[in-house]
C-alpha cells in the first residue's frame, strides 16, 4: 500500500506522451472525462474507445498496467451494474425473482454505465501512467497560480500536496509504534466487542494523533527556521516548457471530441 | 540582494500548512486500513472518521482545505481512494458523491465545534454527526445524479445500510478530538 501511494503508478518511458507538458496532459485528460458523459450512443463510446487504444499505443503503455489500473475500479463497476439492475423498471422482464424484476433494458443500461466508468478510468489512468510524482505537482502548483487573487496561495497547495505524500511513511510507522507500545501495556487488540474496540481504537489513534500533529509542527518550524514565506521569490529546479507537440496534442483531442459531439455520438 | 524577500507577519504560521497535509495523509491511510469486525464482513474502514477528525481537529478552513487537497489528489491520479483506487472516474462515479461532500462536510463540523481548544463531548459529537449528514447529503445527490433515480431509493441503498456503523465513527471522531484538543492547547 505504501508504495502504491508514494510511486503512484508512473511508468516510465520516453514517449509522445511521456514527454508532454504535464499541464496540457492534466487539462485534456479532465476535458476527455467530461467528453465521455457527453457522449451517449454505443457507436460513439466504441470510437472513444479506439481513441484511447491509439493513444494507449502512442504512449507505449503495456495492456498489463493499464489492466492492473483498473482493478481497483471492479468494485465501483459492480455496483453500478447492479444498481442498473434493480432500478431500471422499462423494457422486457428477463427474470423475475419475488419483489426484484431483471428487465433486458436493465441489463442493457447496465453495460453502458460500466462501460462509461471503464472509459473515464481509462483516460485518466493514461494520464497518470505517463506522468511523475514530482510532474504532477509541479503542475497542479502551476495550474493554481492564478487562484491567487482570490487568496489560494499555490506554493502552499503545492506543499500540502507534497506534504501529504511524505506523511504516509511517518503515519504508517507511528501508528506501528503506538500500537506495540499499547500491546507491552498488555492490550489485546482482537478481542471484545463493538464497544471495546472502539476504546481500544482510541487507545491507538489519540497518542498516534499527537505525535504526528507534533511532528508537523516541527516540520513547519524547521520550514520558518529556513525563512519559508509560502514561496514568493522562490524558484524551481523543474521547468514546465510547452512546445509544437503539446498544441499537436491539443489540437487533435479538441477536434476528436468537437466531431464526436457534433455527429451527435 | 536580487529576490530577497520581506518578511509577511500576516502569513500564518507555516506548521498550519503542515498540519493540513497532515489532515491529508491520514485521510488517504484511513481510506484505505480495515478494522476488522467480529460478525460481519462489511469492511471498516476509517474514512468518515477522518473527514470528520479533520474538520473538528484543524477548524473549518483548515479541515475543508485537507479534504480538498485530498479530492485533488486522487482525482490527479494518486491511489489515495479506498482500495487504492484514484482518477476523477471516482468522482464522477456512483459513490463520488459522498467524496465530494467531504470538505463540505469537515467544514460543518470544524465550524460547529468551535474555537480550538477544550470543548464538552457533546458538542464535539453534534459537530461530528453534522458533519456525517452533509457526507450522506452529498451521497445521495450523488446517486440521483448518476443514475437519474429519486430521493427514496438513493437513500435506502446509500445512507441507511451504514448508518449504524458511521455513527460510531462519528463518536470516535468526537472522542478522539476531544482528547486531541485538549491536549494541543495546552501545549
Amino acid at each position: 500500500m505504501l508504495d502504491d501511494i508514494i510511486l503512484g503508478q508512473y511508468v516510465p518511458g520516453d514517449s509522445f506522451l511521456h514527454r508532454l507538458d504535464p499541464r496540457t496532459k492534466m487539462i485534456l485528460s479532465a476535458l476527455l472525462a467530461v467528453l465521455v458523459f457527453v457522449v451517449h450512443t454505443w457507436t460513439g463510446y466504441a470510437l472513444y474507445f479506439a481513441f484511447t487504444a491509439a493513444l494507449a499505443a502512442v504512449g507505449r503503455i503495456p495492456p498489463r498496467y493499464l489492466a492492473r489500473g483498473m482493478r481497483p475500479m471492479v468494485f465501483f463497476g459492480v455496483i453500478t451494474f447492479l444498481f442498473q439492475l434493480v432500478f431500471v423498471r422499462e423494457g422486457r422482464a428477463v427474470l423475475d425473482l419475488w419483489i426484484l424484476t431483471v428487465t433486458d433494458r436493465g441489463v442493457v443500461e447496465g453495460f453502458f454505465m460500466c462501460f462509461r466508468l471503464l472509459l473515464v478510468v481509462l483516460v485518466v489512468l493514461l494520464f497518470t501512467l505517463t506522468t511523475s510524482a514530482v510532474e504532477l505537482a509541479e503542475a497542479v502548483d502551476r495550474l493554481l497560480r492564478p487562484l491567487r487573487r482570490v487568496g489560494v496561495n499555490s506554493y502552499d497547495v503545492g506543499l500540502v500536496l507534497s506534504g501529504a505524500i511524505r506523511f504516509v511513511p511517518t503515519l504508517l510507522e507511528q501508528a506501528d509504534k503506538v500500537k506495540k507500545a499499547q500491546m507491552a501495556r498488555g492490550v489485546v487488540f482482537e478481542q471484545g466487542n463493538l464497544i471495546e474496540r472502539g476504546r481500544k481504537v482510541t487507545a491507538i489513534l489519540v497518542p498516534l494523533l499527537l505525535n504526528v500533529v507534533r511532528r508537523a509542527d516541527e516540520l513547519g518550524m524547521a520550514m520558518e527556521a529556513r525563512c519559508y514565506q509560502g514561496g514568493v521569490g522562490r524558484t524551481s529546479r523543474m521547468q514546465l516548457r510547452t512546445g509544437a507537440r503539446d498544441w499537436v496534442a491539443a489540437a487533435v483531442s479538441v477536434a476528436w471530441g468537437v466531431m464526436l459531439v457534433w455527429a451527435g455520438l | 540582494m536580487p529576490g530577497a524577500v520581506p518578511f509577511d507577519a500576516r502569513r500564518p504560521p507555516a506548521s498550519r500548512v503542515t498540519r493540513i497535509a497532515l489532515g491529508t495523509a491520514l485521510t488517504a491511510v484511513s481510506a484505505q486500513l480495515a478494522v476488522p469486525l467480529p460478525m460481519t464482513e462489511v469492511p471498516f474502514t476509517l474514512q468518515v472518521f477522518a473527514m470528520l477528525a479533520c474538520g473538528l481537529i484543524l477548524g473549518p478552513a483548515g479541515g475543508a482545505s485537507s479534504q480538498a487537497v485530498y479530492l485533488a489528489l486522487g482525482a490527479a491520479g494518486v491511489p489515495v481512494f479506498a482500495g487504492l483506487a484514484s482518477g476523477m472516474g471516482v468522482l464522477l462515479g456512483p459513490t463520488g458523491g459522498y467524496l465530494l461532500a467531504a470538505p463540505l462536510a469537515a467544514a460543518a463540523a470544524g465550524a460547529l465545534a468551535g474555537r480550538p481548544g477544550p470543548t464538552g463531548y457533546r458538542r464535539l459529537l453534534a459537530a461530528a454527526l453534522a458533519g456525517l449528514a452533509v457526507i450522506y447529503l452529498g451521497g445521495v445527490v450523488g446517486l440521483c445524479r448518476y443514475f437519474g433515480y429519486g430521493p427514496g431509493p438513493a437513500v435506502a441503498q446509500g445512507v441507511l445500510p451504514f448508518i449504524g456503523f458511521d455513527a460510531v465513527k462519528a463518536s470516535l471522531a468526537a472522542a478522539v478530538a476531544l482528547r486531541v484538543r485538549g491536549a494541543l492547547r495546552s501545549r
